[in-house]
């Protein structure tokens, strides 16, 4: 009897047959979730590599990132199948799913509409330099949340997409050249020809100063006593920030030179007597 | 060709020694020691400054002038000799003429434009470049039809002129013959035009100025602009010898086509 127990035990699958049948599904499953993946990461390069010469870098990793993940999801779709979960389930699902992460994470969303908006719209790309809201510095990334500026002072500043979608954004190096202004203040007694011919021979020396579009000394307008000039030159924007601190000082010694004199707001205090007219009662 | 004396060519400076040149503008002071060439540089003056010196020995003990830039090129064994080599402007000149001209139909205007020229230090037997930079930096400008597009060229501190001896004659400059043709419908107004002086050679004349192969700027009929650039010196400049190689060599010879914008700026 005991003889025959431990025949049957012995004639017994160490793996549950159960198993064994599931397994072509396993594999049918594993192999698609594999190829979606594979699929999705060779697709994706290609895409990318298709678009960037056309589009500017943000698009081209967008492009290889939607595919890989289609075909991701495509694989995974695949393989649930196999399994015999029902997919129209799981979309009712997903949909659900959805709302409720659409709710939860709301700013997220707000952010990477508003980065493909700013993907579409082209107004910035990686390398410009920009000014938003106070803050100056140069692109280093787009990325699907936010735009991540290196600043003048070396320091990293997040922005998520959304402010610059909502704000203003100045961007400082999308033309080749740009015009540097320099406002200055006279008095209203001071001739303006002299001053005039000071500062046009400042900037015709200054080799950064560009020849054409030609500089021009312009009038702003009279306040208080003294009248608002300005000087307008063009250069590069590599030229921008030397010439602007050139040009201050050489403009300071070329009127110091020509004996010109930067006037200060002034302002003329008449004092009234208070004493009455002759004949009048001073009263009580 | 011309008795000189030319700031350009081979020097001997020896070893511990220092030489000094003055090149209008520009001042330049070199000095050997036994593992480094130093040039002590400073372009100051106006433009069309005369002064010329050439390789005079200076005490090596002499400070170098205020506001000089200072390079230093170190070598194993600095080698004789040092060369100084004449080059014309790294980008694009555009000229204008000192008051607007017109170019009747069916007519040819004959033009000079007097550039700056750029030097070229080479040290050693197997002309090593150590540095170069121009005489005088001319001013930037901007060439094409509104801020957003265009191209960035040097600008001319000399006006074109109709004559060559109208021209003033430096020594650290070169003239660029310019060959005019309007076979356009109407009178052709230059305000300004843009030489391509990166893809022409040098030339030395015998009375020793300096010029390069004319440029043949030709407005079409379409409106359409050629440009044809030949290796052959001017018939003003007499018999020349080449001095300087162009800077794009072989590129641009021929006829070329270009519109009005990329040549006038308009």
């Amino acid at each position: 009897m005991a003889k025959r127990r431990v025949a049957e035990q012995q004639a017994e699958p160490w793996i549950d047959p159960a198993v064994i049948a599931q397994l072509p599904v396993v594999a049918e499953a594993a192999l698609a979730l594999a190829a979606g993946l594979l699929t999705g990461h060779l697709v994706g390069r290609l895409a990318e590599r298709a678009i960037e010469p056309l589009s500017s870098r943000a698009w081209s990793f967008l492009a290889r990132r939607a595919v890989f993940w289609t075909c991701a999801a495509a694989g995974i779709a695949y393989g649930m199948r196999a399994f015999g979960v029902d997919l129209g389930v799981l979309v009712g699902a997903a949909g659900v799913a959805t709302v409720a992460v659409g709710f939860a994470a709301q700013t997220s969303m707000s952010n990477l509409i508003s980065g493909l908006f700013l993907m579409l719209e082209r107004s910035i790309s990686v390398g410009d330099v920009i000014e938003l809201g106070g803050t100056t510095g140069e692109i280093i990334s787009i990325d699907l949340l936010s735009v991540k500026l290196r600043t003048f002072e070396n320091l990293m500043v997040r922005i998520p997409n959304e402010a610059l979608v909502k704000g203003q954004i100045v961007n400082l190096s999308r033309f080749p050249i740009r015009r540097v202004d320099f406002a200055l203040r006279f008095s209203a007694e001071q001739p303006l020809g002299p001053v005039e011919a000071a500062l046009l021979s400042v900037a015709e020396e200054e080799p950064l100063v560009l020849q054409e579009p030609a500089p021009q000394v312009m009038l702003r307008g009279f306040s208080e006593g003294t009248v608002d000039v300005q000087l307008s030159c063009w250069v590069t924007r590599e030229a921008y920030i030397a010439v602007r601190t050139r040009m201050t000082l050489l403009v300071l010694e070329a009127l110091q030179r020509h004996g010109l004199q930067l006037a200060a707001p002034r302002r003329e205090l008449v004092t009234m007597s208070r004493e009455p007219a002759p004949g009048l009662p001073t009263g009580s | 060709m011309s008795a000189g004396p030319h700031w350009w060519g081979r020097f001997h400076v020896p070893l511990h020694g220092a030489a000094r040149w003055q090149i209008g503008p520009l001042q330049l002071i070199v000095r050997r020691q036994p593992w480094a060439w130093s040039f002590a540089t400073r372009s100051a003056g106006p433009w069309d400054a005369d002064h010329l010196e050439v390789a005079s020995p200076l005490d090596p003990q002499t400070p170098d002038p205020p506001g000089s830039a200072i390079s230093r090129f170190s070598f194993g064994e600095t080698l004789d000799p040092l060369e100084l080599e004449p080059r014309l402007p790294d980008r694009t000149v555009v000229a204008s003429p000192a008051a607007q001209m017109g170019v009747m139909p069916g007519e040819d205007c004959r033009a000079f434009v007097s550039v700056p020229l750029w030097v070229c230090l080479r040290v050693g037997t197997d002309r090593k470049p150590a540095m170069e930079l121009p005489i005088k930096r001319p001013p930037d400008t901007w060439l094409g039809p509104s801020p957003m597009q265009g191209q960035l060229c040097y600008g001319s501190r000399a006006p074109l002129q109709l004559e060559v001896d109208r021209l003033p004659h430096h020594p650290h400059r070169a003239i660029i013959p310019l060959r005019l043709r309007n076979d356009g419908i109407g009178t052709f107004r230059l305000e300004r035009i843009r030489m391509p002086v990166p893809q022409l050679p040098l030339l030395l004349a015998a009375d020793g100025r300096l010029w390069t192969p004319p440029v043949a700027v030709n407005i079409e009929r379409s409106g359409a602009v050629a440009v044809e650039l030949s290796a052959s010196p001017p018939p003003e400049a007499g018999p020349c010898a080449a001095l300087s190689p162009a800077r794009e060599e072989g590129r641009g010879l021929g006829r070329v086509m270009h519109s009005l914008g990329a040549m006038f700026g308009r």
